[in-house]
């Protein structure tokens, strides 16, 4: 055991981790202890470098430089398979069920017990399910077929097949963002008796009530830098928000648009059941309407039943006070309304497409009569959106996944671009991308704006959110949980309203 | 300037492989054959058989570069020409408005029969959701069922002459339905990647949550994508009812297999999304020269089933294995870029 200048009795010591990824500096030297026994939390911006910490610790990614001791010996682990043997297991944030399998063979998948060598002795491996469920007093049939669970319910067997390891450190990422308010009692009970067991947990999460709950330490991240670890008794929320929060300098913004008072969208109680609650608000001509929430708070769902993906339950849509039908995505484009997705490799582009595909590809109706092109046209628009928004590109017919992230992002851009819209949603719009090109689509929504069309803008970044929107809508648990204008909100107030 | 060459006569990898194999095969042809290879009426049989084949082979691309595959296109061709055998062998019907009037009515029937049978299929994929495997393998039950329904499984033979003479005569040495498969050839690659039909269903088979996300008639364009391919079905089947001379359910079940290995031999992506049409019938040549091969070398039917299958699925491994040593790259920069995202 190693007892450390603190007198503590450490686990798991990290030592100057140091990341790169091409040229960003995700992690600046970060340093971390955890004790046995202790609940460690650590809380950070999006982008603060907790999950590429956490990466690390369970061998997903390895540091530039740094050292990780466990239990006093310095350990590197290649992948996360080693640090499972080691003792170190994750509850990861996004959940990778596999939907066709019993709840028994997702526990423990690739750990079967087997008959002969050859075949997997399913009473057994039921029986253990079983025991482990029951560990943490969940009443789940194991026999069950993991696509007939409640998302709460693939969490909480999540946990369990992270309990099922038996290790001596436990991380979990985001562990209650699926979980209702009795499934987060029980699983704050199985970490105090963890805890009395001796097992040291690191603890991600957004909900800065249940870190005061839980945990006993906190360590803060801020732009991949540690900044301090305090205790959670000797703490109180404002000091750790204004610990957690950057700031940054205004200058990164670039804003000029005004709005006026003219209604462009109306939305009135757009409802869609099991992915968020009727949702009212306004988008007047030149504003950049900003939605803030944590993630799963329904922010994007929202969108997507706005744009017609999927099909809402109720409420209704007025565009210039005209009442407007977007059962489909097709009908929102003609309505002039675009959408710039989180997800852009999956949902925003054909990555096996070129830039002049995908540019081109919500117009290309204007290009033709019956079957003569007009190939000109068509070049042209792309070489103006390749221009308008400096996209780096060797030629139009680049395929856009050999594209960095923030040229495919200007990508999706261009094409909308193209297709005229008045209203542009943009969900995330600057994730994973260099300040340079955030600065360019800032840029461009600030002058759409101007032209006197209407941005609805989803971040998670609460600098960014107070940086371009006019006023910010908060979102919670699906629904609208507060509003605040231009000038009044300030990133305290909108993480308390989103927590 | 060369730049400018490049670009709009951008030369891909797939087209050199395949013109590189298609000369090979062509010198190893007169190497080991000479002139029983290369003589007139050897290729002029060639040239014959080349249409009907490379017409499913095309409506096969169709469907596979929405990412799905059309297994009912065989059967369908025995459909619509069992219509056209009908139509023409119609003694009313060649009473009524005359020998040629029954080949015009034939022939247009056949060619809507060959619409519908893609229709029914396009549908049955956009509309209730099938997979286009189970969908088509279905219709492709169901379209040989109709087919022996109304033949009682008999061939209809003793065509009128003028049909098949239309067929088979040449022109400048050509006979008229090669020439039409090399323009339908040329005006697929051009449109085909270029109107919104193509692109839609390009931009389907790359990824459909992003076709989805971009409002693009996915139904529609689904629907008219299959409906190509029943159309060239039954373009099929009018070349071979003519060349035969009569028509049966079964004609031609051999090409069912072949179509898929040409298309995919051209280099469209199984998982759909790319694919030219170009280099399916630079495909389809290698593929004709090759049977060819195997004929005058005088291998058994069953030998040549072996080298079909072994063909496609040796091709599939080195395709893989391409695929994976770029997909290598492609993680890592993805893995890089979810960490900069987090």
């Amino acid at each position: 055991m190693t007892a450390t200048q603190t007198g503590r009795d450490v686990i798991l010591r990290m030592d100057n981790a140091d990341k790169r990824f091409h040229g960003v500096h995700a992690l600046k030297g970060v340093s971390i202890e955890l004790g046995r026994g202790e609940v460690h939390a650590i809380c950070g911006e999006n982008g603060a470098g907790k999950s590429t910490l956490m990466k690390i610790l369970m061998g997903v990614y390895s540091a530039d430089s740094g050292t990780m001791y466990l239990n006093g010996k310095p350990v590197h682990f290649l992948s996360p398979r080693q640090a499972l043997d080691a003792g170190i297991a994750i509850i990861e944030q996004e959940l990778t069920p596999i939907p066709d399998m019993t709840v028994a063979e997702n526990i423990f998948l690739g750990r079967e017990p087997m008959v002969a060598g050859l075949f997997v002795n399913y009473r057994e491996l039921n029986r253990m399910a079983l025991e482990v469920l029951a560990r943490i007093e969940v009443n789940i049939d194991p026999h069950r077929k993991m696509k007939t669970l409640s998302v709460a319910e693939v969490q909480l067997v999540e946990i369990a097949k992270a309990l099922s390891y038996d290790s001596q450190v436990l991380i979990m990422d985001e562990p209650t963002s699926a979980l209702g308010e009795k499934e987060t009692d029980i699983l704050f009970e199985i970490i105090h008796s963890l805890k009395e067991q001796g097992k040291g947990i690191f603890y991600i999460s957004h909900r800065l009530k249940e870190i005061f709950r839980i945990a006993d330490v906190v360590t803060i991240l801020r732009d991949g830098e540690y900044i301090a670890t305090r205790r959670t008794s000797g703490l109180d929320q404002d000091t750790l928000v204004s610990l957690m929060i950057s700031r940054k300098l205004e200058g990164q913004y670039i804003k000029g648009n005004v709005p006026t008072l003219t209604p462009l969208l109306q939305v009135r109680d757009l409802v869609k059941r099991g992915r968020h609650e009727p949702i009212s608000l306004e988008l007047r001509r030149g504003e950049i309407l900003g939605i803030y929430g944590l993630v799963g708070a329904g922010r994007s769902e929202f969108l997507e039943s706005l744009f017609g993906v999927v099909k809402p339950d109720g409420g209704e849509i007025l565009l210039n006070g005209k009442r407007a039908s977007h059962r489909t995505p097709y009908d929102s484009i003609k309505n002039g309304v675009a959408f710039v997705t989180e997800d852009r490799k999956n949902s925003g582009l054909a990555l096996i497409l070129s830039v002049k595909d995908n540019a081109t590809i919500t117009s290309v109706r204007k290009y033709h009569r019956g079957p003569f092109v007009n190939r000109r046209r068509e070049r042209d628009d792309v070489s103006r959106a390749i221009d308008f928004f400096s996209i780096k590109t060797p030629s139009e017919r680049q395929l856009v996944r050999n594209l960095s992230g923030g040229n495919q992002q200007k990508v999706v851009l261009g094409r909308w671009l193209l297709s005229r819209p008045t209203i542009l949603l943009m969900d995330e719009p600057t994730r994973g991308i260099d300040v340079g090109a955030k600065r360019e689509i800032y840029r461009f929504m600030s002058d759409f704006a101007s032209a006197g069309n209407g941005v609805i803008m989803v971040s998670s970044e609460l600098p960014e959110i107070i940086g371009m929107a006019d006023r910010i809508l908060v979102f919670k648990d699906g629904r609208l949980s507060g509003e605040a204008a231009r000038g009044e909100a300030t990133e305290e107030r909108l993480m308390q309203m989103a927590t | 300037m060369p730049e400018k060459i490049q670009r709009r006569w951008p030369i891909d990898m797939d087209s050199m492989i395949l013109a590189g194999i298609l000369v090979a095969i062509l010198a190893f042809m007169g190497f080991a054959l000479g002139d029983s290879f290369f003589n007139i009426r050897n290729i002029s049989s060639m040239v014959s058989q080349i249409p009907e084949f490379a017409f499913l082979a095309m409506g096969m691309g169709v469907a596979m570069i929405t990412g799905g595959i059309d297994l009912s296109n065989v059967a369908a061709m025995n459909l619509s020409g069992i219509v056209l055998a009908l139509c023409l062998t119609s003694s009313r019907l060649a009473g009524g408005v005359g020998i040629w009037g029954a080949i015009l009515i034939g022939a247009v029937s056949a060619l809507l029969v060959g619409v519908a049978c893609g229709v029914f299929n396009g549908l049955s994929i956009s509309r209730f959701g099938i997979p286009p495997i189970i969908a088509t393998l279905g219709s492709m039950l169901f379209f040989s069922g109709l087919g022996v329904g109304i033949t009682n499984g008999e061939g209809i033979t003793g065509l009128p002459e003028q049909f098949t003479r239309l067929i088979n005569m040449t022109i400048v040495e050509l006979p008229p339905p090669f020439l039409f498969m090399l323009a339908v050839f040329v005006v697929m690659s051009i449109l085909a990647p270029r109107l919104t039909t193509g692109k839609t269903l390009y931009m389907y088979g790359s990824s459909r949550v992003a076709a989805l996300f971009t409002g693009l008639r996915i139904g529609k364009s689904l629907a008219l994508g299959y409906a190509l391919s029943g159309l060239f079905a039954a373009v099929s089947a009018l070349i071979l009812v003519g060349r035969t001379n009569s028509i049966k359910v079964g004609y031609g079940d051999t090409y069912q297999l072949q179509a898929i290995l040409v298309v995919v031999l051209g280099g469209v992506n199984p998982d759909g999304g790319k694919g030219k049409f170009g280099n399916i019938l630079v495909a389809v040549l290698i593929l004709q020269i090759l049977q060819n091969a195997f004929t005058l070398f005088m291998f058994t039917p069953y030998a040549k089933k072996l080298i079909w299958g072994g063909m496609l699925l040796a091709f599939m491994v080195v395709r893989t294995l391409l695929e994976k040593w770029s997909d290598r790259r492609k993680i890592r920069a993805r893995m890089a870029q979810m960490a900069e995202g987090a």
